[in-house]
């Protein structure tokens, strides 16, 4: 089972996540920033990183682009859970990095699904 | 357009006149040069324009003195009782009064911004508070949602457990407990071998009453010897009598030979009585044989017919387990689908928890966009129309307005109460002002 690092300033989506994922089996962190997120990315390895886009201060992207330049996440899936679903976005996601874009709001067996096609 | 004409037509009906006829006259050589039939077309042309406008703007324009037609509608009745526009004065004085009116309107928007300012700022705060106590709400919502589906989840592996669970998972670990099925099994063959044993010990105690049977054949035996011994023992002691009686006639050794035949006698008293107590011996083991083989012929028949009942019951008991079980499978299975629609159920939950996340979003870009938009609009408003209202003009208007009533001291005036907010706020920018 994976060890995941859910991202999100809503405290209720992290929980979401988590209990979605909690119950599948994989560990999950939770980071309700960006710059939380980072700190515990450079602390320990995480096997996924699922965030949200819009969040105060920096956004899901720049996470994502941070996420990239550090040698442990090089390759690691990078999924996007959002309530946006333009296509520039998308395609701006893609070109920082992001594995997956999900839209908000999700059904857990798709979220899993995901993760596991992701993690494999 | 149309109203205007009408204006004109109703107001300055000769200038109208004058005009048509200027704009008409320099045409009128044309008539010389034209043949008959085009000057026909041209008047009727004419003519034709001349009924048309007639029919657009006068009889329109005098339409409010046809209001008493019984024939009109209400709408057109209202529409003919309607005031003319009113005509805008053009002196000094009503300027001045609609200026400061003007004035009194500006004082009133800009208090109306700051109130409103004031509102949205405390709206802003209301929906941060709304935010928090909805984010707080649905996470203390999720938690126990959470231990809620634990605990079912718990309940359902435990029930499914029953039937998952196998004897090799009892190897597997010591005090582990058996599956339903498994549970069914253990009794089946445990039940078994309590029949087994049970008849074992009836056939034993067969056996037993058969060696029983051969133990009182050798008792007979040893009875008829007792018998022979006996009879022996009497001829022994006739025979030693008779010696006795023989050395008694013969005279010689005769004493010796009496001492004899008495002791022969006496052994043969003595061979009697031992046959005689190992006779009553041998009647008392008779009597246990018989109250131990009733003892063992009663046991064994109980064995026999716990044995044929257990049997029986065991046959029951199995199609009974078999349909309980049945039953219990079925159960089980209607367990294992309810929790599945459960976890449907949960999935379901989780997506309309989100909705709160995605409210929150719209509320936030709400707070803290439009909200501060709107809040940093009307604050400018106010500002601007604070700083418009000390412009030169209304200054002016003022003085002009108090000069105005120092010419008028009767006219009537209307002053701002200084009670109400926008007079309050206007009091701030400006000093007390009096308005016509």
């Amino acid at each position: 089972m994976a060890n995941i690092l859910a991202v999100d300033d809503a405290a209720t989506m992290r929980q979401v996540v988590n209990f979605a994922l909690t119950d599948a089996g994989h560990t999950v962190a939770e980071a309700a920033g960006v710059d939380e997120a980072l700190a515990r990315a450079a602390k320990s390895k995480f096997d996924l990183v699922i965030a949200d886009l819009n969040m105060p201060g920096k956004n899901g992207l720049e996470l994502v682009k941070a996420l990239r330049a550090m040698p442990d996440f090089r390759f690691a899936p990078i999924l996007m859970l959002t309530t946006e679903h333009r296509d520039e976005l998308k395609a701006a996601g893609k070109a920082a990095g992001v594995t997956g874009w999900l839209v908000k709001p999700f059904d857990p067996a798709v979220l899993l699904d995901v993760v596991k096609k992701v993690l494999k | 357009m149309s109203s205007v004409i009408t204006s004109v037509l109703r107001n300055r009906p000769t200038v109208v006149a004058q005009l048509t006829f200027l704009l008409l006259f320099p045409w009128v050589w044309t008539a010389y040069f034209l043949p008959p039939w085009a000057l026909s077309v041209c008047g009727g042309l004419s003519l034709l324009a001349l009924i048309a406008g007639f029919q657009s703007f006068v009889i329109p324009m005098f339409a409010r003195r046809r209001s008493d037609d019984p024939q009109l509608s209400v709408e057109q009745l209202v529409k003919m009782r309607a005031a003319p526009p009113r005509q805008p004065g053009l002196d000094i004085k009503t300027i001045t009064g609609e200026l400061s009116q003007f004035r009194t309107q500006l004082n009133r928007w800009g208090g109306t911004s700051k109130t409103s300012s004031d509102k949205t700022a405390d709206a802003k705060v209301g929906m941060g508070e709304v935010i928090s106590q909805t984010e707080k709400a649905v996470l203390a919502l999720t938690m126990s949602f959470r231990g809620i589906t634990m605990k079912t989840r718990q309940q359902m592996e435990a029930a499914m457990s029953l039937l998952r669970r196998n004897s090799n998972e009892l190897t597997a670990s010591e005090g582990a407990w058996l599956s339903l099925p498994d549970y069914i099994r253990a009794y089946e063959t445990q039940l078994q071998e309590v029949i087994d044993s049970m008849i074992k010990f009836s056939s034993a105690s067969d056996e037993m009453l058969t060696h029983q049977g051969k133990i009182r054949e050798q008792s007979v035996i040893i009875d008829e010897l007792l018998d022979e011994l006996r009879s022996m023992a009497i001829r022994i002691g006739r025979l030693a009598l008779d010696s006795s009686i023989a050395a008694g006639e013969s005279g010689r050794n005769r004493e010796m030979l009496v001492k004899l035949t008495d002791s022969i006698r006496e052994t043969s008293d003595g061979a009697r009585d031992m046959t005689r107590s190992v006779r009553e011996s041998l009647a008392k083991i008779r009597d246990e044989l018989v109250v131990t083989y009733k003892i063992i012929n009663k046991a064994a028949d109980i064995a026999k017919e716990s044995a044929r009942r257990a049997k029986a019951d065991v046959s029951q008991l199995n199609v009974t387990m078999i349909e309980k079980t049945k039953e219990v499978e079925v159960s089980l299975g209607k367990i294992n689908s309810l929790g599945q629609d459960i976890q449907q159920d949960v999935n379901n939950a989780i997506i309309a928890m989100q909705f709160q996340d995605i409210t929150q979003q719209k509320l936030e870009y709400m707070r803290g966009s439009i909200l501060t938009d709107v809040m940093s609009g009307l604050d400018l408003l106010s500002v601007e129309t604070q700083e418009a209202m000390k412009k030169d003009l209304f200054l002016a208007i003022r003085a002009e307005a108090e000069r105005a009533n120092a010419v008028l001291p009767g006219s009537d005036s209307v002053s701002l109460e200084p009670n109400t907010p926008v007079a309050a706020d206007s009091a701030r920018v400006a000093e007390k002002v009096t308005l016509f």
